[in-house]
Parts: structure tokens; sequence; C-alpha cells
């Protein structure tokens, strides 16, 4: 091959190119006769296996896509399930003369003091639990709870507690408290009552005044408070004990004295837990009986004769104990505890209920966010091995490419 | 992968016969031996074979991707070429094989074929890829994994090298 002198250095690249292109190597006969049987090979193994289909990197945010949707659904799912399986308390409405948009458990107004409210409120979500029942059904629990002297006991019986709490959609006869008694069975009733009164006077009047009504129903007060600062809301918090078959009559009575805000009225029957303990000490009783009768035995060993001794020792302080808890379990019947709040404030505005398809979407919220919890919490413990991992990845593909570098250079 | 970019996908017993031709240009380029080139060929098929699944048309096309494995299948011939060697030193008993055939094609100038086998596996590389195959330089760059100047500048050198090597053992 031969070159002029003063060809030009492009033209002269230019020609080498060419004449690289125009002598391109070729593959040999075997070489081809190798790939044709490769191919044949391909041909046979597609109609023998079916075709593999493969994940790129969109599939991959489509599968993302759906893991998230799914996990939506999933929560959504998780909290209808949660919903229907949760308890259901048995609630019982009663009368409530309460402005409109008022709740319980809310600290009143914007005096710090009113904190106190709070503490002696029933929690907020119990009164979320009931508001979420119709009218309906509390008027007809009610009813029955009325008809039935004994209704207290078969509710009792399903969740242990008959609740009257605020509601001010509630059209019970205004001004009257709720007319909730155990009808002859022992029972614990508990009251609360929150009431207003119109300003500092009448609320020391007021209070006075509730405790006179308790000891003249032979009660007695249990607390009393009286919190009246120079500014802002002023309260009182009275806990009084009155006989349960009079609870009714001082309820009315005290009730009475202000302008109802909230009420809570709960009665827990005891008569089981009472006919409980008594056959509880009557099988100590026995037992006690039967140890001293094998104690009078001559013929028993030392050991044997201690070891009943300490059985007989411990079946008596068993004993002495379950009659202690037996006597304040009767006692507990007996009186009925009334707490009364006497306030000059109201009680701050709640928001509107929720609507059905509102709910459903927190509870799917709730479930969806707990869910985003959880994977950050996997990947937080995942990130180290993760980063690790990625370096590991990107030492061992930087010194591949050195290498390859290094290779493609000899 | 879709159904349909499946049927999209090319058969690769005519995927092997259309680029058996570029592939086996390239890996001879690349090695400088054609013997060995044409051993190297065959295997990087034989993987495409196994791995035909694997080749997505809309990512690359076949050409690139049988070169990707080409290149795959010499960079391992580079690695145990590159052990023997150690290993040879080691032991001083390194034997250096002459290439007994032309390695580039036949009817080239003894000059040029001297010039290529001068050039090193990553220039003789370029040239193969940029010259014979004649692919545009994105395409090149993204195969190399270099950007798109340091490839034409490492095709430039490549290639003003080469010929200064012909005119140089021209006028020797």
């Amino acid at each position: 091959m031969s070159r002029p002198e003063n060809e030009n250095p492009k033209d002269r690249i230019e020609k080498t190119a060419r004449e690289l292109r125009k002598h391109r190597p070729r593959p040999s006969e075997a070489l081809v006769s190798r790939v044709e049987r490769l191919a044949e090979r391909s041909a046979e193994r597609r109609r023998s296996r079916p075709t593999r289909i493969q994940f790129g990197r969109r599939k991959l945010v489509y599968a993302l896509a759906a893991a998230l949707a799914v996990a939506t659904v999933g929560a959504i799912v998780h909290s209808e399930f949660q919903k229907s399986s949760g308890p259901r308390p048995v609630a019982v409405m009663g009368r409530l003369d309460v402005p409109s948009g008022t709740a319980w458990g809310s600290s009143v107004g914007t005096n710090p003091d009113t904190k106190k409210l709070k503490s002696i409120s029933p929690p907020p979500a119990r009164l979320s639990k009931y508001s979420d029942q119709t009218i309906a059904s509390r008027r007809s629990s009610l009813s029955a709870a009325r008809k039935h002297s004994g209704a207290a006991t078969t509710t009792t019986s399903q969740s242990g507690m008959l609740n009257l709490v605020n509601n001010k959609t509630a059209k019970l006869a205004p001004g009257s408290v709720a007319d909730i008694t155990s009808g002859g069975r022992l029972a614990d009733l508990r009251a609360t009552l929150l009431l207003k009164v119109e300003n500092r006077d009448q609320l020391s009047q007021q209070t006075a005044q509730a405790m006179k009504i308790a000891r003249s129903f032979s009660g007695y007060v249990v607390a009393a408070r009286v919190k009246a600062p120079s500014r802002g809301v002023a309260t009182s918090y009275l806990e009084l004990k009155v006989p349960a078959a009079r609870s009714q009559e001082a309820l009315i009575k005290i009730s009475s004295l202000g302008k109802i805000l909230s009420q809570d009225v709960s009665l827990n029957d005891l008569k089981v837990t009472v006919t409980s303990q008594s056959k509880q000490i009557l099988g100590l009783r026995r037992e006690i009986a039967s140890l001293r009768k094998s104690l009078t035995d001559p013929t028993l060993s030392t050991q044997a004769r201690s070891q009943l001794q300490a059985k007989l020792d411990q079946a008596k302080a068993k004993l002495g104990a379950l009659r202690v808890t037996h006597q304040q379990t009767i006692r507990r019947g007996r009186l009925a505890t009334i707490t009364v709040t006497f306030t000059t404030g109201d009680l701050p505005k709640i928001a509107a209920k929720p609507s059905r398809i509102h709910k459903a979407l927190n509870r799917a919220w709730d479930g969806l966010s707990s869910e985003i919890s959880w994977a950050a919490i996997a990947l937080i413990v995942a990130s180290p091995f993760l980063l690790l991992a990625a370096l590991l990845a990107l030492l061992v593909r930087s010194r591949r490419r050195r290498e390859e570098r290094r290779l493609l250079e000899q | 992968m879709t159904v349909a970019a499946l049927e999209k996908r090319p058969d690769f017993a005519q995927a092997a016969r259309d680029h058996l031709g570029a592939v086996h240009a390239y890996v001879a380029y690349l090695v400088g031996n054609r013997s060995v080139a044409e051993d190297l060929t065959a295997t990087a098929f034989e993987k495409a074979l196994r791995n035909w699944t694997r080749f997505d048309p809309k990512r690359a096309s076949a050409r690139t991707w049988l070169c990707a494995i080409a290149r795959g299948v010499a960079l391992d011939h580079f690695r145990a070429e590159d052990r023997r060697r150690r290993r040879e030193d080691a032991y001083a008993v390194r034997q250096e094989f002459e290439i007994a055939e032309p390695g580039f094609g036949d009817g080239l100038s003894p000059e040029l074929e001297s010039a290529l086998a001068s050039l090193s596996a990553g220039e003789r590389e370029v040239i193969a890829l940029r010259v014979l195959l004649e692919w545009d330089a994105e395409t090149v760059a993204r195969f190399l994994g270099i950007s798109r100047s340091a490839c034409s500048m490492r095709l430039s050198r490549a290639l003003e090298k080469l010929s200064e090597r012909v005119a140089s053992d021209v006028e020797a």
C-alpha cells in the first residue's frame, strides 16, 4: 500500500476507514454452521418451552402502585372488621337540657381552673361510643329498662353497665334526670351531674344546698371542693353518698339546683357478685369445718397435722378477706354515689358529627398510616444493610470497570 | 414485558443469521485473533440463546444486545488470559502465541494489519463499532459506558494512531 507524502491527514484517515470496511472480517463456514445449529436448537426450544414473561422497570412501578392499592384496600377492610368486631355497650339515653354543640369531657371556657372539670368527666371516647348509637335504640333500651324492674340486671349481664349520657339530640322531658333504678336488686349506682348556675353566689348557695339534700336523705358528703377565682369560671365539686333506695329522689332534687349541662348515670348489678361471694364464703366455711374435724383425729401424724393446720389457717385468712370484700360490695350496693359539679361556665362546642363516609375514610386512613409506620420501621431497620449493599455494589462495579479498562488497554 | 412486546421480539435464529457477521467482526477486532474470535463468537451466541428470553427489543436492538454479550465473553477471555500470563510469569514459563493467520480480515494490507495489532483492544473496539459496524456516537458511548465526547476522542485518537503507523510502515 503506497501513500502520497503530502496527503491530508483527514483524507488519510478516511481512506484507512474505507479500507477497513472493505476488508471486514467474515465468519468462517465452521462458525456459520455452528451458529446455524444453535438457531435450530432455539427453534426446538421455542416449540417445547412456553415464553417467559419478564418484569421491566415500568412493570415494577405498576407493581408498586398495585401494592399501594392493596394496602389501602387492606386498611379499609381491616378498619371495617375492627368496627364490626368492637364491643357495643348498651346505653340508655336520658333527658338532657344541653345547649347545642356542647359535650362531655372538654374544658369549660378558657379558665385553666376548669381543667378540674375535665378530670371528673367521663373520657371522650366513651361519649363518642355512645353518640354513635341511634336515638331509637336508646329509647327502646330505656323503655325496656323502665318496663321491667329486672331490666338493669339483664342489661348488666351483657355489658356490665347501664349508662346514661348526654346527647344534644335527645328529646326527653326537659329539666329531669334519668329514671334509673335497680328495681330492688343490689346494684352499684353512680351518677355524675354537671350543673350550670348563674353566678358565684348561686354557686356557693347551691353547693351548700346539695350537701343538705344528701344529709336529708341520710347520706353524707365524701368530698367537697369549691374553686372560685377572682376572674373566670367558678366551679364546685361534690361527691355524695346517699342510700340507693332513695337515690332517684336525691338525684331529682339535686338536678333541680341548676341547669343540667351533662349527666352520666351508670348502674352495675352487684347481685351476681354478692351471690358468688356468698357461695365462696359458704364453701370456705365447709372447708374449715372439715379441716377442723380432720384435726381432731388422734391417729394423725405430726407432719400431716401441721399440713392440715397450715391449710386451716390459710382458709381462715381467705375467709376473713372474702368477708370484708363481701361487706364492702354490699355497702357499695346500699349507697349510691352522686358526683355533682356546679359551674358558672358553658361546655365548649364540639365539631359536628362526622358522616359515615368521613368516618370510613378516617378509619381507612388510620389503617393506612399504621401500615406506613410499619413499613417505615422496616425501612429504618433495613436501611443500614441496604446502604451497605449499595456501597458494595458500587465498589464492585467501579472495580470491575477499572479492571475492564486495564484489560482493554493491553 | 407484555405479550405484544414478546411477539415483536425477533426470532433468535433470524437474529443470529442477521448479526453473526457484525458480532464476529467486532469480536475479531476486540481480541485481534481470528481463531479465538470464532470461538468467542460461538460462545457468545450460545450464551445469547440461553438468555434470549431476557432480551427486550424496547431497550436495545438485537445487534447491540448480541454485541454486549460478545463483549462480556471477550472480557472473560481477557481475564482468563491475564490470569494465565500472571501464573506463567510466576513460574517463568510464559509462552507467547504467534498470530499465524490474518487477525482482522482477508485482504487487509500487512501494514494496516500490523498497525491494527499494535493498537490496544479498547482502541480497536471503538474502531470496530464506529467504522466497521457504523454505529452512531451516541449508541457507542452508551454501549461502552462512557461520554459521547470521550467516545469521539477515543475514536479520533485511534484512527490517527492507526493511519500514522500505517504511514510510517509504508515509509519504512
